[in-house]
């Protein structure tokens, strides 16, 4: 057995990757947040600059490790460290965002080699700001950037659900379905 | 100038010269006063700049972590502690253009004393003496002299390349345009080409300068001749050159040095082995046959190592006929005892077919010629030494030959395994003889699931090769396999399970998959990618238990697999395609059982309550109110629902696409399932922000449950293969149960909805509740379109009669999950 599991939330600045494994974690998370400069500072104040890190304690002594990858495009060095292992990818997409498309097909690209072993998870967030359209047109998007993209992922049609990261029942329900998509049978 | 660096030594620290440049402020020490001499700058990006230089430092990129933080101080040209650290962060890159950069850099913020900064350039000095960066450095920017570097570093050679006497300077700036000049403006040297230098001194003299330049040849588009080549390794240790084109991965340019180096330097081995790397990386087999020739040639006490190299860069090379070759050629002139001694030695090599080899060597200089022993070296070729062992194993039982026996035996003994020999040679009972024997003779055969295309026959020619047991591949439909091997990561490979569990007489199943998690109906899961080891250990171990109770796989009962009678009960090929009760009898959660209990099925019906529903007619949503309401919403006009007695039931705000509630969620499905038709009121009403207003999809998701009351749709039949098209938007929807399993269920694959029963265990109305909810809302996605019931025929699925108090109870006090996966569903839903 091994020591621990990983799942990795990821996603663009200020998506709620932070919050969210805040949420889920038990104690208080490892995080690198900064001061936000450049183009994220108008989105936050702090940001996440290398990762984020949570423990989930299981009885027995087993450990789930929550990890956040840094949402700017530069540390993609360490996005291979962290997802090597992983159970599957949660990825964030900020709605209020412009790009939100282009931050799908971002993130895609770039995780497409681990996607291929482990099962994705989107949360649409900040529909606060910008309502939740019918998830058929996050499909939608979702299909053409496969499709052009010639991105396998394990599974084709991944839940699309929205989210507040803030949310307890949200965020359990994103990770109930990573879980039931490594095994229904559980 | 040296009085004045007399001077200014007198003043050098006590530490003098400091490894490490002292922080002689605080951040905030310095902080004020430093950034007043700041002209723009922004803090926020410099916070960040310095928090990526923590991350790249603690990453050990040091490369990207020195560049960040130059980048930084271009903003705070003044923050001593930070100039402190690129300088650290400098020598720890060991590259001393950084070093360079930084000395500089820091001298011209005029914070730290030239003496420490000259410290430091000594230092590093010290350690590469001929460095034309750092003499730079002390030379034309801090403006010392040769003979103040002679003061105060005396054993320091003579610098850089400014030659003496009547010798005429060279310049090497062609070299390295972007390094600083050495000399000042009245000598410059007169630039010369790479020929015009070496040509211009002898080897000696040459030696004796600037090695920079030649070091830095081999970035030369232009390559060195031979005679170049031997100034350059005069001058460079070509060990370290070509180890270092090597690591870079240059493997051109480290061929060209290498062969330079081999006829340079022809006594020394170590060339010719790393030749040897570099003709495998670059796949050149012409190139490493010639020097593994040579290789062989020079076998002697001390080519231990490289005999053993040359084993495992032939057998990758599939080399092993050139190979074999050259040994036979050692092996029968040129070499003494010793040398046949090392060979054998060599063999014993952990790597992949070394020991195989070993026994091929032996089997080809006793049987040469013999074509049975084809397959043999190519299995070896291929570093598939279990497959070989087995063969080797196949020829000792049909031939009486003792050559195979001895190389049989040899091969065992060299992998640890004499117990097999032992076993094969001399069984240690009857039993244990016949039991090989006939296991020999008898053909498993397994069903290969969702295994296709080269895979297939990779699998295919494993089973050819094993020869323990005889096992072969067969196809998914073959009633006679035995076991079925399943690729749990292709998708739809549920279906293909399902097929083969009908068919099969014992659903024996070995999983594959990357994510190897535990699941009930699989005996073992092996991880990928799948060793075949592995592979035929599990298969061993799934038959020997099977075979533990001593009956034969033919006759014996699934019993082996927790749950496998129910599923067979639901599966039984007798059983019709629309007949129903058997289905109830997997539904039912059962009780615990030790490994997996939530799913670890009852061998029999007297543990399970079961429950033969009646039969009643499945929903059709295209009739009825249902159907009148679902074809309601194409329409844009905005209405009142109500019923022949003109109670308001809903209002329809098309244009918005919601549905505005006016009486209970359980009111309005009865009326909605009613015989009575309702009406529709066309009419404009004001969208109200507040109250039971709900979008379509959430509308439907909480209404269908209760209209459908585990009835399911007409549209589908026990046989439909169903996937989701799309998730709903579950997160923002009234709870269903299961539906987040079930989306899980047939998002990942299609599959039928007695497959869903079996895997899941999920209670059937649940099942159908949201296989209906989702058909309304059009979630669903049929395999083909005429796998989708018209809804003319008659329905194949009926609804159980629900025994609520029963049926709740048992699900909800299940006890809780086991396994990895298991504990962490408790966590997150214990949240």
């Amino acid at each position: 057995m091994r020591e621990g599991y990983k799942i990795v939330f990821s996603g663009p600045v200020g998506a709620g990757k932070t919050t969210a494994i805040s949420t889920l974690c038990d104690g208080a998370i490892i995080n690198t947040d900064s001061r936000a400069s450049d183009m994220t500072q108008d989105r936050k104040a702090y940001t996440t600059v290398a990762l984020d890190y949570g423990v989930m304690n299981l009885e027995g002594g087993e450990k789930i490790h929550l990890y956040g990858t840094p949402g700017q495009e530069r540390f993609d060095f360490m996005w291979e460290i962290i997802t090597n292992g992983g159970l599957g990818l949660i990825l964030f997409l900020d709605n209020s965002r412009p790009g939100l498309e282009r931050d799908m097909n971002f993130f895609l690209h770039a995780f497409q080699d681990y996607l291929a072993k482990v099962p994705l998870i989107i949360g649409i967030t900040k529909t606060d700001l910008e309502p939740f359209a019918s998830n058929e047109k996050y499909y939608q998007i979702l299909k053409t950037i496969l499709e052009n993209g010639r991105i396998k992922i394990v599974n084709e049609v991944p839940p699309i659900l929205e989210v507040d990261p803030r949310a307890k029942n949200d965020i359990k329900k994103l990770v109930l379905s990573l879980l039931y998509l490594l095994d229904p049978g559980l | 100038m040296f009085a004045r660096l007399l001077r200014r030594s007198a003043e050098l620290p006590a530490t003098f010269p400091p490894s490490v440049i002292p922080l002689a402020r605080s951040s905030s020490e310095c902080s004020n006063n430093d950034l007043a001499h700041e002209g723009t700058h922004d803090p926020e990006k410099a916070a960040q700049l310095l928090a990526e230089v923590n991350i790249y430092y603690s990453y050990g990129k040091i490369t990207q972590a020195f560049d960040t933080l130059k980048e930084y101080l271009d903003i705070y040209p003044y923050d001593l502690p930070q100039i402190g650290r690129l300088i650290n962060l400098a020598r720890e890159t060991k590259n001393s253009e950084k070093i360079y950069d930084a000395l500089l850099l820091a001298r011209s913020s005029n914070l730290i004393p030239d003496e420490e900064l000259i410290a430091i350039a000594l230092e590093e000095l010290k350690r590469n003496q001929n460095d034309i960066y750092l003499h730079a450095f002390l030379m034309e920017n801090v403006g010392l002299e040769e003979e103040d570097l002679n003061f105060l570093a005396p054993d320091l050679s003579s610098p850089v390349l400014i030659a003496s006497g009547d010798e005429t300077p060279v310049s090497v700036t062609n070299h390295f345009s972007s390094a600083p000049s050495l000399a000042d403006s009245n000598s410059r040297p007169v630039e010369k080409t790479n020929k015009d230098y070496f040509s211009s001194r002898s080897l000696d003299s040459a030696a004796k300068v600037n090695p920079w330049p030649l070091f830095r040849g081999y970035t030369s588009t232009a390559p060195f001749s031979d005679q170049e080549c031997q100034i350059v390794f005069s001058l460079v240790s070509p060990r370290f050159l070509l180890d270092a084109l090597v690591s870079s991965e240059d493997w051109e340019k480290a061929l060209y040095y290498a062969v330079r180096a081999c006829s340079v330097f022809p006594a020394e081995i170590y060339f010719v082995v790393t030749l040897l790397h570099i003709a495998y990386r670059l796949r050149d087999v012409d190139l490493y046959q010639k020097y593994a020739r040579l290789l062989i040639e020079r076998v002697n006490p001390r080519g231990r190592d490289l005999i053993k190299r040359i084993i495992a860069y032939g057998a990758s090379l599939s080399l092993s006929q050139e190979l074999h070759d050259c040994w036979r050629e050692v092996m029968n002139s040129s070499v003494d005892a010793s040398g046949r001694e090392l060979i054998t030695e060599g063999t014993k090599l952990p790597s992949a077919g070394t020991p195989a080899l070993s026994a091929l060597e032996l089997l080809l200089r006793s049987t040469s010629g013999d074509p049975a022993l084809k397959t043999f070296s190519e299995l070896i070729e291929y570093g598939q030494v279990e497959e070989a062992s087995d063969w080797l194993e196949s020829l000792c039982r049909t031939r009486t030959d003792d050559r195979y026996w001895n190389a049989f035996k040899e091969l065992c003994e060299r992998r640890g395994e004499s117990e097999r020999y032992l076993q094969l040679k001399q069984p240690s009972s009857s039993w244990e003889r016949n039991n090989v024997m006939s296991l020999a003779g008898k053909e498993i055969k397994v069903a290969p699931l969702g295994i296709k295309g080269q895979k297939l026959s990779v699998f295919s020619l494993a089973f050819k090769m094993h020869s323990a047991r005889q096992y072969r591949l067969t196809s998914a439909s073959d009633a006679e396999a035995v076991i079925g091997l399943v690729d749990l990561d292709v998708l739809g490979v549920q279906e293909e399970i399902a097929g083969f569990t009908q068919i099969a007489p014992h659903d024996l199943l070995l999983g594959l998959s990357v994510n190897p998690v535990v699941r009930a109906e699989f005996a073992e899961i092996i991880s990928k990618p799948v060793k075949s080891e592995n592979l035929f250990k599990a298969l061993e171990k799934l038959l020997k238990t099977f075979e533990s109770d001593g009956s034969s796989p033919s006759t014996r009962g699934s019993s082996l697999r927790p749950g496998s009678a129910g599923v067979r009960a639901v599966s039984a090929p007798s059983a019709p395609a629309v007949a129903v009760p058997p289905v109830s009898v997997a539904t039912p959660p059962s009780p615990p059982a030790a490994g997996h209990p939530a799913r670890s099925s009852t061998t029999g019906s007297a543990a399970v309550p079961l429950t033969s529903p009646p039969v009643s007619q499945p929903l059709d949503i295209h009739s009825g109110n249902l159907g009148w309401l679902l074809n309601l919403l194409q329409q844009t006009s905005s209405g009142m629902i109500v019923t022949e007695r003109k109670e308001e039931l809903c209002y329809l705000h098309l244009l918005d696409k919601k549905i505005e509630l006016l009486v209970p969620w359980e009111r309005l499905a009865e009326q909605i399932d009613a015989a009575a038709p309702l009406s529709f009121i066309l009419g404009n009403r004001d969208l109200p922000t507040t109250g039971n207003i709900y979008h379509f999809e959430y509308f439907f998701w909480a209404l269908m449950p209760l209209v459908a009351q585990g009835r399911i749709t007409t549209t589908i039949n026990s046989q439909t293969v169903i996937g989701l098209r799309r998730w709903p938007n579950i997160t923002r929807l009234p709870e269903m149960p299961e539906a987040l399993r079930l989306c899980a269920f047939f998002s990942r694959s299609p599959a039928t909805p007695i497959l869903a029963l079996k895997v899941l265990r999920v209670e059937r109305t649940r099942l159908f509740n949201f296989l209906t909810t989702c058909e309304v809302l059009g979630l669903l996605s049929y395999s083909t379109p005429a796998a989708r019931n018209d809804g003319s025929t008659s329905p194949t699925l009926s609804p159980p009669a629900i025994q609520e108090g029963k049926k709740n109870s048992a699900l909800e006090t299940a006890p809780a999950k086991k396994g990895f996966l298991g504990r962490l569903l408790n966590k997150i839903m214990g949240l």
